[in-house]
């Protein structure tokens, strides 16, 4: 791709500078035309590139053809190493924005992987006994709780104990803060608290790589 | 000096890189490296720890594209998270344990061996290439991120790789082979339980020389997953300055945390199947997870009597499909406390079963589980039949972070010298899984002169065979003796010209001998000749070379001798010497021919 736009782009530049001259020479002596060389002068460049053109990239391929994108044995490694950091280079552009429904896909996935989250919520657990659902809820709870530990640094939003009192102040956010119950007046107000609330202070979700389908949350699974 | 000091442990399960950066004011600071790694198709997580799996991909997974990382647009060899839980589903297409194939003397290690029992498309790997691939991984890993912000590429700087104290000079040359063809030469190699102890110098930076006196002897105990390493460390003291000189070295044995997990679970699935319930194989992945956390948690709490094990069902019917049984203390304790830490005298002995005549190919697992006995051996053989007691020890590895067992294998030690007075001090351990790194990038600090140095050079005695000349007798082979030429203790960058020995050599004809190695004969000298060695002895491999020369005509007999060189970052160096015409040959490992597994 690149070798042939470089060749269009300074072949035309050549092309360009013998027609100027050719130009210029029939302006000055403009008797030349009723020669046929003059028309020759004037019409070869511009027919010269397009065969020169047609010529030179015909040889060339459109992109690098499948079998030199092999992989590597460890002894080559060094030498497509220089062609991974392109790669690498491509790469790294994508990655800018990532839609939402891969977000979403990512922490259901997630949760679906580490502790089964999606197959527990999709099942009717009607026929079950409280005990089969406890044993089975368990394992949701271990792998979905290491799950959040992992990607997300969550903490409550006031760091008090519940059923402690607690003073607001007066500019205090009320989308972190929800006043319940007997609320007049303006802040400052004293309170209990009766939930601490939650709040992410870090997300460390995966890097999405861009290669996988936006919906998919687990992978259907077939023994061979 | 480069500006980053960087330590990797090549782990058999899990690898790791610290580093220190030599410009930043927090001077000495060790930080550890998360690793970028593929953690489900498509994504990308950074992790600390490495997992030392390698899963080999399918043509359409490659296809996909999901499993590439961004340095890698092949996906061919998927390696860490991804690669252990993909691995667990399809066994033919996982590489696991590469480093204890690295030491295996019964397999040829250049030759593409891994996976074992490999599916037919997969192209195999040799155990040098796919530990390779772990440090091209982390090569690679690190020029994407730090190495690009700060122009400072991995290869450029000084790299502390860590290996078992118990790999002999052979397994030493192939790790370094391994890291050269990941492109890293700029290599010094560190034993772990070392490395382990440097960790706890750095994390004590203070406070260390009021915790250990001269005269201590510290026992480093490493049980990580795959292999148990034990070194013994000895404060010593002269003109009063505190010194530390590491005395001895264990065997390589192949016995750790995971197979504990696997006795237990092996355990847990037949008592289900006595109720009736057979587990299929992804089935039995998932109990060895479940075991084992219900293990950490009955080490962890006391007061426990039982913990549940849930095997979740495996299609989307989740709760219908679980299994649901116990692990209960006792078996813990049965099982694990008393198979792999009995109680045994300080005069035990691991038992060893005889081989049969047929093996299997396979890596060469240790017999007897009890650790105290390989413990007790390790003791017994060490030092001289003295037979001292350490008084401190160091454990190392994540089998050690439950409290219980630690405690455990104190009090069985302990018992072992009834007299001491002083008693065993534990030194506490600052991170488990981490600490070998840790302290492999603390060694680059320490060999710069900022620390106090581990001295003690090198934990073998080697020897070559050579044939005794006597009458031939029909049908016996002739005679091997055993010519030590590296003492043990030999220190790192110095050489040895072996004496009295003279060989005559033809130049042009290749030449061999066998190659032998003793961890336990501390007072051979180099020129010194062992004929009754079987006992004491072991073959390591073979050492050749071709003696070619240009400058001398082939067929010529010269004398030559043998001088020994222990280089600088920790391997052993043989040459054949001709001092008449100045020449030197260097005798090569052979490691494809099969030795005495």
């Amino acid at each position: 791709m690149n070798i042939k736009r470089r060749i269009f782009w300074w072949s035309l530049l050549v092309f360009a500078a013998l027609a100027a001259i050719s130009g210029a020479v029939v302006y000055f002596n403009p008797e030349l035309m009723e020669e046929w060389y003059g028309i020759a002068l004037l019409a070869g460049p511009p027919l010269g590139w397009l065969i020169f053109l047609v010529a030179a990239t015909s040889g060339i391929p459109e992109q690098v053809p499948e079998t030199v994108a092999q992989p590597l044995e460890d002894e080559e490694a060094a030498e497509t190493e220089q062609k991974e950091e392109e790669a690498a280079v491509k790469e790294e552009t994508k990655e800018e924005c990532v839609p939402v429904e891969v977000v979403a896909a990512q922490i259901l996935g997630l949760l679906q992987r580490e502790g089964r989250l999606i197959d527990f919520l999709q099942e009717d657990i009607e026929p079950y006994d409280d005990a089969q659902i406890g044993a089975a809820v368990r394992e949701v709870h271990r792998g979905c709780r290491n799950a959040l530990k992992e990607v997300f640094g969550i903490e409550p939003v006031i760091n008090a104990q519940e059923g402690t009192e607690v003073e607001i102040d007066e500019d205090f956010d009320p989308a972190q803060i929800k006043l319940v119950g007997n609320v007049k007046g303006n802040p400052p107000f004293k309170g209990i608290i009766k939930h601490t609330g939650w709040k992410f202070s870090e997300v460390r979700l995966p890097k999405w790589t861009g290669k996988t389908s936006k919906n998919i949350l687990a992978p259907a699974e077939v023994e061979i | 000096m480069s500006r980053y000091l960087i330590g990797i442990d090549l782990g058999t399960t899990n690898t790791v890189l610290s580093y220190i950066d030599t410009e930043t004011d927090a001077k000495g600071e060790i930080k550890v490296f998360p690793v970028p790694q593929v953690v489900a198709p498509g994504e990308v997580a950074e992790k600390n720890l490495l997992p030392s799996f390698i899963y080999i991909t399918t043509e359409q997974e490659k296809k996909a594209g999901g499993l590439n990382l961004p340095w890698d647009p092949f996906g061919e060899r998927v390696v860490g998270e991804y690669a252990r839980k993909r691995g667990a589903e399809v066994p033919g297409r996982l590489i696991s344990s590469a480093k204890s194939w690295l030491c295996h003397k019964g397999v040829d290690r250049t030759a593409p061996i891994l996976p074992l029992e490999a599916s037919e498309d997969v192209q195999k790997l040799s155990p040098i290439a796919a530990s390779a691939t772990f440090l091209r991984h982390l090569k690679a890993a690190w020029n994407h991120t730090i190495g690009k912000e700060t122009g400072q590429k991995i290869e450029e700087q000084e790299i502390f790789l860590t290996i078992p104290a118990s790999f002999d000079a052979v397994a030493r040359e192939l790790t370094l082979q391994a890291a050269r063809s990941a492109g890293l030469e700029n290599i010094t190699l560190l034993e772990e339980p070392q490395a382990a102890f440097y960790a706890w110098l750095h994390a004590n930076m203070e406070t260390w020389k009021d915790a250990i006196q001269p005269g201590d002897l510290v026992l480093v105990c490493d049980v990580g997953g795959g292999t148990t390493d034990f070194s013994l460390i000895r404060v010593t003291s002269e003109d009063g300055e505190l010194g530390l000189k590491r005395l001895a070295v264990g065997d390589h044995l192949l016995l750790g945390g995971d197979n504990m997990d696997l006795a237990l679970a092996y355990y847990v699935s037949e008592e289900l199947k006595k109720k009736g319930t057979k587990l299929d194989r992804m089935q039995f992945q998932v109990l060895i997870h479940a075991t084992r956390l219900a293990k950490e948690q009955l080490l962890s709490d006391d007061s426990l009597e039982q913990a549940s094990i849930v095997i979740p069902g495996r299609g989307t019917g989740l709760v219908g499909g679980t299994i649901k049984t116990e692990l209960s203390r006792k078996t813990v304790d049965d099982i694990l406390v008393q198979g792999f830490f009995p109680e045994c005298s300080r005069n035990d002995l691991p038992v060893q079963r005889p081989k049969t005549g047929l093996q299997e190919l396979g890596l060469p697992y240790v017999d007897d589980t009890a650790i105290t006995k390989h413990l007790a051996a390790f003791l017994a053989t060490s030092q001289d039949g003295e037979g001292e007691m350490p008084t401190a020890i160091l454990f190392n590895g994540g089998v050690f972070k439950s409290k219980l067992l630690r405690s455990r294998l104190f009090d069985v030690v302990k018992s072992w010298d009834g007299e001491q007075e002083a008693g065993l001090k534990e030194l506490s351990n600052p991170d488990m899984d981490l600490s070998v790194s840790l302290g492999a990038a603390y060694f680059g600090l320490v060999s710069k002169g900022e620390g106090l140095k581990i001295r003690g050079g090198i934990a073998r005695s080697y020897y070559i065979g050579i044939e005794s000349s006597r009458p031939a007798v029909p049908g016996l082979p002739p005679e091997i003796k055993a010519l030590c030429i590296v003492p043990q203790g030999m220190e790192e960058g110095s050489s040895i010209e072996v004496p009295g020995k003279t060989f005559g050599l033809l130049v042009g004809q290749p030449v061999e001998f066998l190659f032998l190695a003793s961890r336990t004969r501390q007072d051979d000298k180099p020129g010194d000749i062992i004929d009754d060695w079987e006992d004491s002895i072991e073959q390591v491999s073979k050492v050749e070379t071709a003696m070619e020369s240009a400058e001398i005509e082939p067929g010529t007999m010269i004398p030559v001798q043998i001088e020994a060189e222990l280089t600088e970052i920790g391997t052993l160096a043989l040459y054949l010497v001709s001092k008449e015409h100045n020449q030197r040959f260097k005798l090569e490992f052979n490691v494809r021919e099969e030795g005495q597994a």
